[in-house]
């Protein structure tokens, strides 16, 4: 039966970025009827940076958007063409895949997904207004001047808004380079009274892979045993592999640098937004940290028949002439043909701390943001925000309560509570080191935290939920099974034990606490008892499951209690409707943060910056007494 | 709707008792027309139309009710936020004692105004933001404070003293934290980190912190008083003794729960030290005292007490009890206080006591030797080293207790460092650890600090 367009559709996604396609996707998984607006259906989820997916911290967002059966993971497991686990020399929480995708046929494959989506219209046009109905968005008016009416609306312009790109001393209004950019929707805005700030982000000159000498430089693999960031993948990878090279800066190029800052756009005083510490142009690197003599560079192809690299490392904007000097002073470089110069491209954000948990705009019902315009950096932060923000949409919809995944669930919970809580003065991009409880929250077990959660939505389908359920079962049985089978000190036991390098036992231990030694594997048990042979048939994810939850399982102890005194603050509840300004003992400060972020609990509002311990107690009084009314009042009622 | 913080307080800003002068402080929303209900200026314009804010004012209070004139006082406004309570405030001076302090307080209270809360002033300077945890902290020592040492330790801490003995550990703390994280979260970009160096910071830190906490151990006394254990068999004059040395030298302090009621104390200010004096003859009733000291030995209080003042008779000669008591006691800090110096002496201290014995010879019913004793009690009491400097800080017992937390972590992490496995990121939980009980003691502490010193510390990002 042909697919008919609703009058009014549940959901218009505005822009289909990576934060776009997840939620345009999530929302119609879900059931609801959304259309996806674009400028251009062939830049479908496009990598405007990096041709890669994952990375520190972030891959943890891409495997938990997996386990609420989002796309990401599976799209990049199809399209990448270099997987590598990062951090493998530290412990398991901070292990983290990153992959190189194919920058051609990761969007090629999205685009296909979001086609075979039932219950997802694409359409290609500029999205130049807001339609507002009685405080409330409900729908788009494109640049033809078409209405597309909608009970809900989510924003996801990445850098359109307003988007100026700096090239030297040159600038033009740009999307990003390729793409116009988008005024008309700014200008609402800001008549809307949302706060709009602007900011930064740069990226490289892209090169001609002809014109670079690779053959002399140090060639870095991928790993030999790739691993998928989908739960639901079966590797070996679909893609042959590739490698990338390593090179460094010179001398020479930290002097050329030097010698034309005054033609780099944010040296010159051009650029007025603010750009990310953790991603400084080479123009800031140089700057910065002048004592640093190099700085690696790695070439990435961006795809297999791509023709073009990626230098990784070097975002700039300076002058094209001087790209190219810089770029030839790298070693194997001599000859670099630019084939796109590098940019730094100036945008609007929204203040997300005008944003609810579940990143519905209070300056307008309605209406939802998502990915860049919070203010945030990378691809997988921007498809984590799409796929909460498509979950606060649908329940809105449907007049469901607003649901928040919180700080202890998963580094989706620490970005969102981040953003609205405390706002963000630079792209923000997701650390370890921001999650408070990193042991728990790890790659290997975003299944095991987020999955029941996602079904529970109606985002995991019936296959997911299956293979989930099998090796959760399976988990659960091995580690009854090794946490009772007692280990004793006997010779044939210690033989075993010196055979595979390890101390002998003194005194008898469970499995589970040999387990916990240093290099020990499940495979080594085997044969220590017979019990544990039936152990043998378990899959590479289930051991090393069992494996790390030996290794931690002190910690994650010393972590649950941290969470349970977290949890207690996060339970208070302010209402919605708290009236700050009749709380004797604020100072006006506190009180205007208060006011401004709205916090759901007493936690939230302990997050804010500013907010003192005092100030916080005042508000906990103020809490307890309230609660105390109310119970007053209901007993009244009773009686 | 009456909200915790809402209503008007007023209590005596001065100590009850014969004074010169007695301060009537009144804070709250209503203290402004509190104040202008009971005051009656001299000039009638000074309240005109609002009243000067931090001009004393003179005038009279006078009972709204009656008409009555109660005293003739200097009065004066203070406006909100810039008060000690961070709230509206009038503060009035009145001329005589008790009596008329307490009259103008209940004018106050028929004015609406709730008595105040031993610390309540303090406690809304607090909660309005205008003293940090440790400040506060240390008015209420300043406050309580029954010697000059003691409120020199708690000025100390008012001024921030102890805050500013945090400020570099956090930064140690910080410095390493960042390490540890950038080794974490940009492992490609960070290659020079030091790990003996990061391992030698935190036992920096550690011994900053320890020194801390064995300050506090020296100088617990100063703040809280030192505890002094009267004991000796009966009939040697304790009781005498014990009431001599409280005499003029009894100290105001507030009595300690748990304390009083299982045992005769009774606070005196002893060589420039409060001393809690504790008489056991109050805490048994068995005829044999020095079982009771056995005891009290095993309960533990002479173990606690930081100097046990052992009392002997000199007019009779030295029983077995007397020689159990010295035994009991020979392992503690000790004075031996030799009575009874009006009566002719039955035995030669020099020769039957042990060699390193301290011994003052005094009379209770003569009063001979008192001060001498008083000052030598106060000296052993207080420990070894000089009296606290200016500006010395001590850590309070809730302080004290998170900043053990805080040492037990950043053990916990250098050894993490030194360790042959090396685990980033369980040193890390460590530093976390150690950084927010740190937080508990200053109230300071962001969430984005450690994020931020790795951006200033190395250069990230591809």
């Amino acid at each position: 039966m042909p697919m008919q367009a609703p009058e009014v559709f549940d959901l218009i996604v505005v822009g289909a970025g990576h934060a776009g396609c997840e939620a345009a996707l999530a929302a119609a998984r879900l059931g609801a009827r959304v259309c996806l607006v674009t400028f251009n259906l062939d830049h479908l989820a496009a990598l405007s940076c990096n041709p890669a997916v994952g990375g520190l911290a972030k891959g943890h967002l891409v495997r938990e958007i997996d386990a609420l059966g989002g796309e990401m993971a599976l799209n990049a497991d199809r399209t990448g063409i270099q997987f590598r686990l990062l951090n493998q020399g530290k412990g398991p929480a901070v292990w983290s895949s990153r992959a190189q995708v194919d920058m051609d046929l990761y969007p090629r494959r999205m685009r296909r997904v979001c086609q075979e989506q039932e219950g997802l219209w694409l359409l290609e046009a500029e999205a130049r207004s807001l339609m507002v109905k009685d405080g409330r968005a409900a729908g788009v008016v494109t640049q033809r001047g078409q209405e597309i009416a909608a009970k809900a609306v989510l924003l996801t312009t990445g850098t359109f808004l307003r988007g100026v790109i700096h090239i030297g001393l040159s600038q033009y209004q740009a999307g990003r380079m390729g793409d116009p950019p988008s005024n008309a929707l700014s200008d609402q805005l800001k008549e809307l009274g949302f706060n709009l700030r602007r900011l930064k982000t740069g990226t490289t000159p892209r090169l001609d892979r002809r014109s670079l000498d690779l053959s002399r430089l140090p060639r870095q693999w991928g790993d030999a045993q790739p691993r998928a960031f989908s739960f639901l993948s079966r590797f070996p990878p679909q893609l042959p592999q590739v490698c990338c090279w390593v090179t460094r800066t010179t001398a020479a190029t930290h002097e050329l640098i030097r010698a034309n800052l005054d033609q780099a756009p944010m040296y010159a005083g051009r650029i007025t937004g603010t750009g990310a510490r953790y991603c400084p142009s080479i123009e800031d690197k140089v700057v910065r940290f002048a004592d640093k003599e190099s700085h690696q560079v790695f070439l990435e192809p961006q795809g297999l028949e791509n023709g073009l690299i990626y230098p990784n490392g070097i975002p700039t904007s300076l002058p094209l002439h001087v790209q190219e000097l810089m770029v030839r002073s790298l070693p194997g470089c001599e000859q670099a043909f630019i084939a796109r110069p590098g940019y730094a491209i100036e945008y609007d954000m929204s203040d997300p701390q005008d944003l609810g948990p579940d990143l519905m705009s209070r300056k307008l019902a309605g209406l939802f943001l998502a990915g860049q315009i919070n203010g945030t950096s990378g691809y997988e932060e921007a498809a984590a925000q799409g796929l909460m923000a498509a979950i606060g949409a649908v329940r809105w919809v449907r007049g469901e309560e607003p649901l928040a995944l919180d700080r202890s669930q998963a580094y989706i919970g620490v970005l969102v509570d981040d953003l609205v809580t405390r706002g963000t003065l630079e792209p923000y991009r997701m650390f370890t080191s921001r999650a408070e409880y990193r042991l728990s929250l790890r790659e290997d077990n975003a299944d095991l935290r987020l999955t029941a959660l996602g079904r529970e939505l109606g985002l995991v389908d019936d296959r997911r939920w299956a293979v989930f359920g099998r090796k959760r079962q399976a988990i659960e049985d091995a580690w009854r099974l090794l946490s009772e089978v007692r280990l004793n000190p006997t010779a044939s036991l210690n033989d075993g034990l010196a055979a595979l390098g390890s101390a002998p036992l003194k005194r008898p231990l469970s499995a589970a606490e040999l387990l916990r030694r240093p290099g020990m594997v499940l495979k080594n048990l085997l044969g220590l008892h017979p019990d544990l042979a039936s152990l043998d048939g378990l899959g590479g994810e289930v051991a090393e499951q069992l494996e790390i939850r030996a290794h931690y399982v002190g910690y994650e102890e010393r972590e649950r209690e941290q969470v349970a005194r977290f949890r207690q603050r996060e339970q208070v509840r302010i209402p919605r409707d708290l009236d700050y300004e009749s709380l004797a003992g604020l100072s006006r400060e506190v009180r205007e943060k208060l006011i401004k972020v709205r916090p759901a609990n007493l936690g939230q509002a302990g997050r804010i910056s500013g907010v003192t311990p005092a100030a916080l107690a005042v508000l906990s009084l103020h809490l307890h007494r309230l609660a105390k009314e109310s119970q007053s009042v209901e007993a009244g009622v009773i009686r | 709707m009456n909200r915790p913080e809402h209503d008007t307080i007023a209590a005596l800003a001065t100590a009850s008792g014969p004074g010169g002068i007695a301060v009537i402080r009144i804070s709250g929303p209503r203290a402004w027309p509190v104040g202008r209900a009971l005051f009656r200026p001299s000039h009638a314009d000074s309240l005109q139309p609002q009243p000067s804010v931090r001009y004393l004012l003179h005038g009279h209070v006078t009972d709204p009710e009656s008409g009555e004139t109660v005293d003739e006082v200097l009065c004066a406004f203070f406006k909100a936020p810039h008060t000690y309570s961070t709230e509206d405030t009038v503060e009035i001076h009145a001329h005589a004692g008790p009596a008329v302090g307490q009259r103008i307080l209940e004018l106050c209270l028929a004015q609406g105004c709730r008595l105040a809360r031993p610390g309540e002033f303090t406690r809304r300077a607090y909660l309005g933001g205008r003293l940090d945890l440790t400040q506060a902290e240390a008015v209420a020592q300043l406050i309580a404070a029954s010697s000059r040492n003691e409120a020199r330790l708690a000025l100390a801490g008012l001024e921030g003293g102890l805050r500013d003995e945090l400020i570099p550990l956090r930064q140690a703390l910080l410095q390493a934290a960042a390490s540890v994280e950038a080794l974490l979260d940009f492992p490609d970009e960070v290659d020079d980190i030091s790990f003996p160096e990061l391992a030698q910071g935190l036992g920096q830190a550690a011994r900053k912190l320890e020194a801390l906490l064995s300050q506090r151990q020296r100088r617990r006394v100063y703040r809280e008083g030192a505890v002094v254990v009267l004991c000796g068999r009966p009939n040697v004059g304790k009781s005498s003794l014990f009431n001599r040395l409280l005499g003029s030298r009894r100290a105001l302090v507030a009595s300690r729960p748990g304390t009083t009621r299982d045992a005769i104390e009774e606070a005196a200010l002893l060589g420039g030290v409060v001393c809690r004096l504790v008489d056991t003859a109050g805490l048994t009733e068995s005829s044999d005292e020095v079982e009771a000291l056995g005891v009290e030995l095993a309960r533990g209080r002479l173990g606690q007490a930081d100097l046990a003042l052992l009392v002997l008779d000199l007019s009779r000669p030295l029983t077995e009890e007397d020689r159990a008591a010295l035994a009991a006691t020979s392992g503690l800090p000790r004075i031996l206080a030799l009575n009874k110096a009006d009566l002719p002496p039955a035995w030669q201290p020099l020769q039957a006591l042990p060699e390193q014995a301290r011994f003052i010879i005094v009379s209770a019913r003569e009063g001979r030797g008192l001060d001498e004793l008083a000052g030598a009690v106060g000296r052993a009491a207080a420990g070894p080293g000089a009296e606290p400097k200016p500006g010395e800080v001590v850590a309070s017992a809730r302080q004290a207790e998170a900043l053990g937390r805080c040492l037990a972590a950043v053990r916990a992490a250098a050894g993490g460092l030194a360790g042959s496995e090396m685990q980033a990121e369980i040193i890390s939980l460590d530093l976390a650890e150690a950084l927010a009980a740190l937080g508990e003691v200053d109230g300071q502490g962001a969430p984005d600090q450690v994020i931020d010193a790795v951006f200033e510390n190395f250069c990230v990002g591809k």
